[in-house]
């Protein structure tokens, strides 16, 4: 947690503004077709369901997430695909999550309706 | 090191699985979410077909990133009762708003004024003196004493800025009313200032919208038919509703599974020599019972459609970032 001008500790999401969301990491076992990605500010929470999505490209070989050391919020990624440059499956994946994502969320829109319809509240005020 | 080969059977085997799992995806029922129960301070929801790692994702954002609005800052004039300050702060600190946190901003980084548009402010100043018209042989003390407990009520909103014409008193106030914040005795006197910001569970508690938690749905299934006497053992070994006893063709008592949904999964049936081959107990992995209780100011449907919007957010930065790198390398 970095800290205000008055003391005062920070509540926002996105702390680590100047730092890049996005980085990947170099050195040897990296190539187009394997890398390591680093999302900062990240963790289980993206990077569980990510792997999810990444693993059900037929493309996809190996796919896997850590998270390097619990205090630093940051998750490492590794991609290893066969033919297809592995940003581009990431680009897919993160597609493919946010369209999983706005199917439930209609979903709960759909059902949240359905049962305020079914069950109408005596009291008005409540809701 | 010593390397277990797998037999050609075992290699069949598998293969035979993984065709079973290729043919249930291909025919498996579209996913679907369901609402059990539901009000503003409670749900119950199935989702059904979906991984447990998008379940898990909502869980972790709604405890940790759904944002709320607590009393961050107190400035404390005078505080004469026997809770220290620091005591007295974290306990305000704790009474959650009935603030909509959709109206506010995070405050920012180097701000030290308090903003309209992020900050709110209360008062609590009380002070504790005898109670004059107590009958002389009274012992209770919260008669004896005016101001004897000093309570979430007691704090005070004083509007910023135009924050007047936006909003009214009431939806302003601690959302419960009788929240003991202190006890004070005769002379003793409680007066500060409290500020309540935007903030999000991983900083602290207390900025929690609700609670969060998720189980699959269980599965019992009888293996061979259990009569009589061990019937009656066996439904005592779940919770109620889960088995029920029924009167077979040929007039037998026999246990029947009713609703396993109730089930506590408790192994207690194991217990029994005499029926514990009876049973199977299982979970059904893509069927996912979610539940959701609020205590702040979003409602527990609300809560979740938060949750929701606030993963397509992070896809959206990290598509914005991709989308960067894959124009950079088009340029050069």
């Amino acid at each position: 947690m970095s800290v205000g001008a008055d003391g005062f500790r920070l509540h926002n999401v996105n702390e680590n503004k100047a730092e890049n969301k996005l980085e990947w990491v170099t050195g040897p076992s990296q190539d187009d077709h394997n890398r390591t990605f680093v999302i900062n500010d990240e963790d289980h929470t993206l990077g569980n369901a990510l792997k999810h999505i990444i693993m059900q490209n037929p493309a996809v070989e190996f796919c896997g997430y850590t998270v390097p050391h619990p205090m630093e919020r940051k998750i490492h990624v590794r991609v290893q695909t066969r033919d297809t440059p592995a940003l581009q499956v990431l680009h897919q994946a993160l597609k493919d999550f946010k369209k999983l994502n706005e199917e439930v969320r209609e979903k709960i829109q759909v059902e949240i309706q359905r049962y305020k319809e079914a069950h109408p509240d005596p009291d008005p005020e409540t809701t | 090191m010593e390397v277990k080969r797998l037999k050609v059977e075992e290699f069949q085997l598998v293969d035979e699985l993984d065709a079973k799992d290729s043919e249930d995806t291909e025919t498996s029922p579209p996913s679907r979410i369901e609402i059990i129960s539901m009000d503003p301070l409670e749900m119950e929801m199935d989702f059904i077909g979906y991984d447990i790692s998008l379940i898990n994702a909502y869980r972790r954002i709604i405890l940790a990133e759904v944002a709320t609005m607590a009393l961050e800052k107190v400035y404390m004039y005078n505080n004469t009762s026997i809770v220290q300050d620091e005591v007295l702060a974290h306990r305000i600190g704790l009474v959650p708003l009935k603030v909509d946190p959709r109206f506010f901003e995070f405050r920012n980084e180097d701000e030290t004024e308090w903003g309209a548009q992020d900050s709110l402010k209360y008062e609590l100043k009380v002070r504790c003196t005898r109670n004059k018209e107590a009958a002389a042989n009274e012992t209770n003390p919260d008669v004896l004493f005016v101001n004897r407990k000093v309570v979430s009520s007691s704090l005070k909103w004083i509007p910023l800025g135009n924050q007047p014409d936006i909003f009214q008193e009431a939806n302003m106030l601690p959302l419960h009313p009788d929240i003991l914040l202190a006890k004070m005795n005769s002379g003793h006197e409680i007066n500060l200032e409290a500020y309540a910001v935007k903030g999000i569970g991983s900083d602290h508690a207390k900025f929690q919208p609700g609670l969060c938690w998720y189980r699959m749905l269980p599965e019992v299934e009888l293996t061979r038919e259990v009569e009589g006497k061990q019937a009656e053992l066996l439904q005592t070994c779940f919770s109620p509703g889960v088995i029920d006893i029924v009167t077979s063709a040929n007039g037998k008592q026999i246990a029947k599974v009713n609703d396993a949904r109730n089930d506590s999964c408790s192994r207690n049936v194991f217990q029994h020599d005499n029926i514990k081959d009876s049973v199977k107990l299982t979970r059904k992995m893509d069927h996912v019972i979610f539940y959701i209780e609020s205590h702040s100011a979003l409602k527990s449907y609300e809560i979740l459609e938060e949750a929701v919007k606030i993963l397509s957010t992070k896809c959206d930065t990290l598509l914005g970032e991709i989308e960067k790198h894959l124009e950079t390398a088009m340029d050069t």
